[in-house]
């Protein structure tokens, strides 16, 4: 079993694909080198903020199930800056517990499947009238 | 170990993608590319599947396969990504239940697509 504590990109580099879940991580170091990075899973680690996505805006694919997020307005305003987001997965973390959590996450413009979920574009309408009612 | 070069020659399978062959030594107790060196034709080889056996480390012979495109060592024992800088075709990497423990992004080569460490 991995148990990577550390890990730096260091140098740019062509991922698309990068699977580090079950390991020991908090955060990936100069994630922006990998200009090309569509897909991350990062499940099962013990990521307490999505800070460092922050410049990612090409993201297709997150997975992050199983870590340690709580802050539900950072990493919601992080999300916000993943213009190219389609696919999202936060199963297991604590900020999942808020009760407006599906409707803010489906904010996000270009969301399509939510943790592991497709959500149709009436899915996304009604949530909008449901949250100009409360 | 007891492996033999028709072992080797058993697994070696025509790639219908790319121009070369896969060769598929899963768990086979293999603790080492020397172990299997001289059944080898490594020039030919673009997919290796060496999952599942005892390397301990990934060896500086390595760089031997240098049309590889796609190379599995998951559940070996290896601790460190190093002497890759030889594979310049590679686009998928799995090392995946190993004994890793940090990764520095100057240990994989830059055509590198997909990495999955589990």
């Amino acid at each position: 079993m991995n148990k990577i504590e550390l890990f730096d990109v260091k140098k740019p580099g062509e991922l698309e694909s990068l699977n580090l879940s079950g390991n020991q991580l908090t955060t990936i170091e100069n994630i922006g080198y990998l200009s090309n990075l569509k897909e991350l899973d990062v499940s099962k680690n013990k990521i307490q903020s999505l800070q460092f996505l922050n410049s990612k805006e090409n993201l297709i694919i997150l997975k992050c199930n199983y870590n340690r997020l709580d802050d539900w307005e950072g990493v919601l305003g992080v999300l916000k800056g993943i213009k190219e987001l389609e696919e999202l997965e936060l199963i297991g973390n604590e900020m999942t517990l808020n009760k407006n959590y599906k409707s803010l996450v489906l904010e996000l413009e270009n969301m399509k499947v939510l943790d592991g979920v497709p959500v149709s574009e009436r899915q996304k309408e009604q949530l909008k009238v449901g949250n100009l009612r409360c | 170990m007891k492996l033999r070069a028709n072992i080797v020659q058993q697994h070696m399978k025509k790639d219908r993608n790319a121009n070369g062959f896969s060769l598929d030594l899963h768990m086979q107790q293999i603790p080492s590319i020397d172990n299997i060196r001289n059944f080898l034709t490594p020039d030919e080889i673009v997919n290796l599947d060496l999952s599942f056996n005892y390397f301990k480390e990934i060896e500086p012979i390595f760089n031997i396969f240098n049309n590889l495109q796609w190379l599995d060592l998951s559940a070996n024992s290896i601790q460190s990504i190093e002497n890759l800088h030889g594979l310049t075709g590679l686009q998928y990497l799995n090392l995946s239940t190993n004994n890793i423990i940090k990764v520095i992004g100057l240990e994989f080569p830059e055509s590198l697509r997909v990495l999955v460490i589990f």
